[in-house]
C-alpha cells in the first residue's frame, strides 16, 4: 500500500516537473542528436581527464626544459633546453637508482612467475576444498600496499619479529635484520612484493589454465605423451598470453613501486634500496628541483608508456 | 638516357616504398616494440653508462614509432 502511494507519488513527480520544465528547454533537447547527446554526457568525464590528467602532464614537460624550482615562486623561470636530461642520462646515481629498480623489477617478476604459475597448477586441480584456498591464497592482494609495508615492518623486527623466528627454526643463524641489512634490504621489499601479488600472477594463470580445452589433452593421452610434454606443448603455450600479461602488468606497476618501499625500507640503509620513483619525490618534494625531477619524470613516464604500449597489444592477443 | 633510366628506377624505389604492402601494422609493431624493449634494457642495465646516456633516446623513439605504426592497417 506504502509502495503504491509512493510510486504513484513519484510518477506524479515527474510529470509535474516535465510539465514545469520550459518548452524552449524541451525543444532544444529533443533537437539534440544522439551524438550530441553522447558528447554531453561525456563531456564532464573529458574536462576532469584534462584538468587532472592532460595538463599536468603538458606542464611537466614543459618543466623539464627549465630551471624552475617550486620553492622558490618569484624566482623567474629559464629555458635550459635539454640540459636537465642530459644532467640526469649522465649521471651515476639516477643510474644506480635505476639499476636497484631493475633488481626489484626483475627478481619479482621471476619468483612470481614460477610460484604463481605453480599454484595456479595446483588449484586447477579441483581437489577438496579448492575454492576455499583459493579465497585464501587471494587475500594478501585485497590489501593496500601501505599497509602491507607496515605490518611486514613488525614482522620483520629482528628480535621479535616471526620472520627471524620461522627461520630460525630451520637454520640457526640469530636475529636477521632484514631491512637493516645492506644485502638483505632488497630482498625484503621483494619477498613482501611476492607475497602480496603472486597471487595476482596466479589468478591469470589460473584463467588461461581454465581457457585450455580438455580435447587436447586427451589426444595427447591417446599420442601417449608424458606429463612433461603436455605440460610443454599443450599448456605453456597455451597460457603464455596470459603470463606475457601478468608479467607486463606487474612490470609496469613495480617499475612505479613506491608506497610498499617507503613504508618498508624508506630506501634504506644508505640509499640502498632508493627506487627510480622514491629518488624522484625527494628531488622534487625534499630538494625541491623541480625542471630536474620533471625531467625525471618524463622518462619515468615514457618508460612506462611504452610498457604500456606493449601491455595493450599483448591484451589484443589474449583477446584474439 | 642513362641519368633518365637511373631517375625511373628512384621513383620506382619511391612508389614501392609508398605502396600500402610496406606500411604493414605487424612488422612496423613488432620493431617498435623491439625498439621500447631495447630502450628499457639499456636503461636498467649495470654494464655501460654510455648506454644508459642513450637509453631515452631509444625508448622514446620506440615509444613515438610504436604510437605512428599502430595506426597502419593490418
Amino acid at each position: 500500500m506504502t509502495d503504491q502511494s509512493s510510486d504513484s507519488s513519484a510518477e506524479g513527480l515527474t510529470e509535474r516537473v516535465a510539465k514545469a520544465t520550459p518548452a524552449a528547454v524541451v525543444q532544444k533537447v529533443r533537437g539534440l542528436s544522439d551524438r550530441a547527446i553522447a558528447w554531453l554526457f561525456i563531456s564532464p568525464t573529458i574536462f576532469l581527464l584534462l584538468a587532472i590528467n592532460i595538463f599536468p602532464l603538458i606542464w611537466t614537460v614543459y618543466l623539464s626544459f627549465t630551471n624552475y624550482r617550486a620553492n622558490r615562486p618569484g624566482r623567474p623561470i629559464e629555458w635550459v633546453g635539454t640540459r636537465n636530461y642530459e644532467r640526469l642520462l649522465g649521471n651515476e646515481d639516477i643510474w644506480g637508482y635505476l639499476q636497484a629498480t631493475a633488481h626489484f623489477v626483475v627478481w619479482t617478476m621471476i619468483i612470481q612467475v614460477i610460484i604463481g604459475l605453480g599454484l595456479a597448477l595446483l588449484i586447477n586441480r579441483n581437489f577438496k576444498g579448492s575454492s576455499f584456498w583459493t579465497t585464501v591464497i587471494l587475500i594478501p592482494m585485497m590489501l593496500s600496499p601501505a599497509v602491507v609495508g607496515t605490518f611486514w615492518t613488525y614482522l620483520y623486527q629482528p628480535q621479535t619479529g616471526i620472520f627471524s623466528y620461522i627461520i630460525n627454526l630451520f637454520v640457526s643463524v640469530g636475529p636477521i635484520d632484514m631491512i637493516g641489512s645492506v644485502d638483505l634490504a632488497p630482498w625484503s621489499i621483494i619477498i613482501v612484493d611476492t607475497w602480496m601479488w603472486t597471487p595476482y600472477i596466479m589468478l591469470l594463470c589460473l584463467a588461461g589454465l581454465r581457457s585450455i580445452p580438455d580435447y587436447l589433452y586427451e589426444a595427447a593421452e591417446i599420442d601417449r605423451a608424458n606429463a612433461w610434454q603436455k605440460f610443454w606443448y599443450i599448456t605453456l603455450p597455451r597460457i603464455m598470453p596470459f603470463l606475457m600479461l601478468a608479467v607486463l602488468f606487474r612490470g609496469i606497476e613495480n617499475f612505479k613501486m613506491f608506497d610498499m618501499v617507503v613504508e618498508l625500507t624508506s630506501g634504506g640503509p644508505g640509499s640502498t634500496t632508493e627506487v627510480a620513483s622514491i629518488n624522484l619525490k625527494r628531488e622534487a618534494f625534499e630538494k625541491w628541483r623541480t625542471g630536474y625531477s620533471s625531467a625525471f619524470a618524463v622518462i619515468l613516464f615514457v618508460t612506462v608508456f611504452g610498457l604500456g604500449n606493449i601491455y595493450v597489444k599483448a591484451l589484443n592477443k589474449v583477446k584474439q | 638516357m642513362n641519368q633518365g633510366t637511373q631517375q625511373s628506377e628512384a621513383s620506382q624505389g619511391v612508389a614501392r616504398f609508398f605502396k600500402p604492402r610496406f606500411f604493414k601494422r605487424g612488422p612496423w609493431e613488432n620493431f617498435a616494440t623491439l625498439l621500447i624493449a631495447l630502450g628499457i634494457f639499456m636503461l636498467m642495465q649495470p654494464f655501460s653508462i654510455d648506454l644508459f646516456g642513450y637509453s631515452f633516446a631509444v625508448i622514446l623513439t620506440g615509444t613515438v614509432g610504436f604510437v605512428i605504426v599502430s595506426h597502419f592497417p593490418e
